[in-house]
Formats: structure tokens, C-alpha cells, sequence
């Protein structure tokens, strides 16, 4: 019976992988080329010939973990981190971004199974720890993986970076401005952030990638990021996974855009302390405190204001 | 022969070409569907393999009957190539052994060693999917490995000789095919299409990122 069991779960595992790539593959085959190009003719803009004045320094676009279901609704864990961020003077935080679909629409938005998405969606504000609420996290990670994959990867993290542009411009940014942008990714965030980087990096904007407890691959979106701080727990057993799956971040692997970074100084790791992926004791975590009195939360919004306001990052020791 | 009964035959047939259990070649030799069976396989195979690959079709933007298209004219290639796999097989085996197979079982045979490929359309999985579609091939070679020891009723290195030759041929045939074919390829794709293939198989595996835009060719291109 068991293995029946597990012989079911494993097929149904590969055949949505199998199907993962659609949506992104779907959206390029009937309108992704066009809205390509004139995204990528926005970004390479030298002078659009509009001087309107910014009205911030500082764009950050925050992009969600795997648990995520819509570009609107940020896991109530993460909205502290949020809010630290929209509280940094003269910045602008861009927060509905859907890191996990090329068109931006969110899990629950029109989709065939958009009525599972809501049903899985209620149960999870029920009762959070609930099982069907994984299914929200399988989903979203074969996505990661999309973006990953070099065959799909140029395409889907085309759409994402047309999100991100969007958003930008929503916000007043001015592509020909050369005002910094800084992608925060959370898990798979981090990924779908430097896969987007290749396309927002070629022409003006310069772009700086925070990662927390990010599970990343060796994309070739790291070559055009000015920055990127890997910010992880010591205990944090799927940003390690990244480390060994993708075998472009293995140590000294050749020809990685990860290893090149590096050589660089273009990456820095910083170990936060004890944190888990998930569960308890995890990067959100407000009720476990370290030993210098503040909680897990606190320090990793600590150490993400840290990067973005060029201070020492203050980690949990041991 | 009843549906039920040839699809339980294709399962069996199946599953003795994924377990390389050589007790199956008497039990498929004796079978009266033996050749619908080793089709029906291949058939399978060839399907789920050009859906694996189909990646290419949706970058260029090929949707309905010429997807459909594109995938036929793709599954005769394929067969072409496995005609050449079997002559070979043939005529190495016949030198290196030192006595002819029955011309319809190496046919047969070579079609049952494509069981392993009915799962190629998980080379569609993101990230994993080239690592799966090789494991696939190499799963197929192995099983054509055990076909030949049965077929030519010899040792596992001679079998092993005959088979590296044959799918030796074959991937050669491929290689040296696959530039003018493209050519031929594109130049179809733009009578049919109006407009240039954007990208190639061989783009979509080179591991380099591309930027699939039109308007930019000369800002874009490769990284």
C-alpha cells in the first residue's frame, strides 16, 4: 500500500514538473514576444526624453517566498520586514510583484484552477500549518526551477522583469535615470531576483540583489548585478540545497556566473545564526530570541537595513 | 486479441525492457503480436520523446497545425535515424558475430529499445529535464545492449561492440545531419511562417542565455 502511495506521489510529482513550464511557455508562444521587446527597448532606452525629477533616491522591489499566492498578499510573517523597509527615508518599496508567474497573476486570480488556489487559500488562514498549504509551496518552487532552467529561464525571468518594470514605473522611476534598484528575495525570491536581473541590468539600472535564505542557482543574471548579499541561517537546510543541486555554485565550478561573482567580490555571505528555512526558529520568527536579546525577526530585518544603509550586518554568534 | 489483453502485452513488454530481464525476449518472441507490440512501444516513445523536446516549437511561436506538423516531420527524422541504427546493427553483427540475425527481430528488437524513452517527455521537467533526457538515452542504450546479446544469442562484450557501433552510427548520422537539416528546417519555417526561426534546438541546449526578441538582433543576442 505504501509503496503504491509512493509510487502515486512520484508521478504526480513529475507531471507537475512536466507541466510547469507552460504557463511561461504559453504566455512567450501568444503575446510574450511583443511585450518582451517593448520592455526590453524600455530598458535599453538611452534618453526617453522625460526629465521629470524622481521622487525617490531608492527602489526596492520585494519579491516573496514560495509561500506566496498573489503579488497583493505578502504571508503576514513578512509584512515586519516590509514595513522596515517602507520606513528607510526617501525610499520607494514596490510589493506587488507575483514572483511565480510570468503575467503577474496571482494563484487565485483567473486561472482554471483558481477555485483550488482559493480553497487551499482559506484553509491556510484557518489553520497555517495546513498540509494542502504546501501544495501553494510545491507550486511556486517548480517555478524557481523554471526560471533556472537555461531553456525557460530567459523567457519567464523576461516576464518577470517586464513585472518589475512595470512596477517601477508606477512608482515614477525613470529607466534612463540610473537610480539604484534593490531586489529583495525571499527563498525562491532570490532566485526569480537574479534571473530578472539579466534583462533589468543591460541597460541603465543598476541593480543590487539582497537574498535571504535564498535557494539560488548559478544564473547568468548574476554577471549584471552590481551586489548581491546572500543573507542565511546556519540551519537552513533548502538554502543549502541550492548550494548542492545546482552544481554552478559548487566550489570553484568553472565557467559559473556564481563562481565569477565571487572571484569579484561581488557576493557576499553572511551567516545570520541559527535560523531554519521554515517551521520554527526561521528568518520571520518574532517569538524565538537570540542571545543577544533580539528576535530572529529583528535581526533579519536588522541586517537587510544593514546592507541597504551600508552599516555592519550584527549576527547572531555561534 | 482483445484491447485489454494487447495493452497488458505492451505493459509486460514494457516493463521487461525497463528491468532488462532477459526471460521476457522468449515470452515476446513467442508472442503472435510481437510486431504491433515493439511498434506500439516505439510509437509511444516517439511521442512522448518530441514532447519532451517541443520546447523549441513554443519559443518560436508554432502553434496548431504546424506544432502538429513540426512534431511529425520531427518522429520521421527520428525513425530515419533508428533505420540506420538497425542496418548496422545488421550488418556489424552479422561481421562481428559471424552469423545474420532474422532481419524482422532486429527491427523489433531495436524498436523495443525504445521503451525507456516513453518517459522522454520529462525532459520537459525544468532544470532536471537534460539530465533526465540523457539518463533516457543511456537507459536505451543499456536495454539495446541486453536486445543484441538475445538477438544474436552472444557474450556481453561482442553484444556490447555491435551495439556501441551501431548507436555509435547513429549518433554520428545525427551530428553530421544536424546543420544541413536545420538549414532545411528554417528554410521551411520562413516559406511557411513569413519570418526567421528565432531559435534553434541547438540554441535552446547551448546553456547560454539568449534574448528571444526580435526588433533587437544586433543590441540583444547572446550573452
Amino acid at each position: 500500500m505504501l509503496t503504491i502511495l509512493l509510487v502515486g506521489l512520484l508521478v504526480f510529482v513529475l507531471l507537475a514538473l512536466t507541466v510547469a513550464p507552460l504557463e511561461a511557455l504559453g504566455w512567450w508562444s501568444k503575446r510574450g514576444a511583443e511585450e518582451a521587446a517593448q520592455t526590453v527597448q524600455q530598458i535599453l532606452v538611452d534618453d526617453d526624453g522625460d526629465d521629470t525629477p524622481e521622487p525617490f533616491d531608492h527602489y526596492i522591489v520585494y519579491l516573496s517566498g514560495i509561500g506566496a499566492i498573489d503579488g497583493h498578499s505578502i504571508p503576514p510573517e513578512e509584512l515586519p520586514l516590509v514595513e522596515a523597509l517602507e520606513a528607510l527615508p526617501n525610499t520607494a518599496v514596490i510589493r506587488d510583484v507575483f514572483p511565480y508567474s510570468v503575467t503577474n497573476k496571482g494563484l487565485t486570480g483567473q486561472r482554471a484552477l483558481s477555485w483550488l488556489w482559493s480553497r487551499i487559500e482559506k484553509a491556510r488562514l484557518k489553520k497555517p500549518e495546513a498540509l494542502a498549504g504546501m501544495l501553494v509551496n510545491a507550486r511556486n518552487a517548480m517555478q524557481l526551477f523554471v526560471s533556472a532552467d537555461r531553456r525557460y529561464g530567459p523567457a519567464y525571468n523576461l516576464g518577470t522583469a517586464r513585472e518589475v518594470v512595470e512596477a517601477l514605473r508606477r512608482k515614477g522611476y525613470q529607466l534612463d535615470g540610473g537610480k539604484p534598484v534593490t531586489l529583495i528575495g525571499w527563498s525562491g525570491g532570490a532566485q526569480i531576483s537574479i534571473g530578472a536581473a539579466w534583462y533589468l541590468g543591460m541597460g541603465k539600472i543598476p541593480v543590487r540583489v539582497v537574498s535571504i535564505g535564498g535557494m539560488m542557482s548559478d544564473d547568468p543574471g548574476l554577471e549584471r548585478v552590481d551586489h548581491l548579499w546572500h543573507l542565511r541561517g546556519t540551519k537552513d537546510v533548502f538554502e543549502k540545497l541550492g548550494g548542492v543541486m545546482f552544481a554552478g555554485r559548487w566550489p570553484r565550478a568553472a565557467f559559473s556566473p556564481w563562481t565569477d561573482a565571487l572571484k569579484e567580490g561581488r557576493i557576499d555571505i553572511i551567516d545570520l545564526g541559527p535560523m531554519h528555512h521554515n517551521g520554527k526558529a526561521h528568518y520571520y520568527d518574532p517569538n524565538v530570541i537570540g542571545p543577544d536579546g533580539r528576535s530572529y525577526l529583528q535581526v533579519t530585518i536588522d541586517a537587510v537595513v544593514a546592507v541597504l544603509t551600508d552599516r555592519p550586518v550584527d549576527t547572531i554568534p555561534g | 486479441m482483445g484491447f485489454l489483453d494487447f495493452w497488458g502485452a505492451v505493459g509486460h513488454a514494457l516493463w521487461g525492457v525497463f528491468t532488462l530481464d532477459r526471460s521476457t525476449a522468449e515470452w515476446f518472441a513467442a508472442h503472435p503480436a510481437n510486431g504491433q507490440i515493439a511498434l506500439t512501444i516505439a510509437l509511444l516513445a516517439g511521442i512522448s520523446m518530441l514532447l519532451g523536446d517541443s520546447a523549441v516549437l513554443f519559443f518560436n511561436r508554432v502553434r496548431g497545425i504546424r506544432f502538429a506538423v513540426s512534431l511529425l516531420l520531427n518522429g520521421l527524422g527520428m525513425i530515419a535515424l533508428y533505420l540506420v541504427q538497425a542496418i548496422v546493427l545488421t550488418v556489424v553483427g552479422d561481421w562481428i558475430v559471424g552469423h545474420p540475425p532474422v532481419a524482422p527481430f532486429v527491427i523489433r528488437g531495436m524498436l523495443l529499445s525504445t521503451a525507456p524513452m516513453v518517459f522522454g517527455v520529462l525532459a520537459l521537467v525544468p532544470y532536471f529535464g537534460p539530465a533526465i533526457a540523457r539518463f533516457l538515452q543511456a537507459w536505451s542504450v543499456v536495454a539495446l545492449w541486453v536486445i543484441v546479446q538475445v538477438l544474436y544469442d552472444t557474450g556481453l562484450w561482442r553484444a556490447l561492440v555491435v551495439t556501441l557501433l551501431a548507436w555509435g552510427s547513429m549518433q554520428l548520422m545525427s551530428w553530421a545531419l544536424a546543420r544541413p537539416v536545420a538549414y532545411l528546417g528554417s528554410r521551411i519555417f520562413r516559406l511557411v511562417s513569413g519570418h526567421p526561426v528565432m531559435l534553434t534546438g541547438r540554441d535552446l541546449l547551448s546553456g547560454h542565455p539568449f534574448l528571444p526578441v526580435e526588433e533587437h538582433p544586433a543590441k540583444g543576442g547572446r550573452g
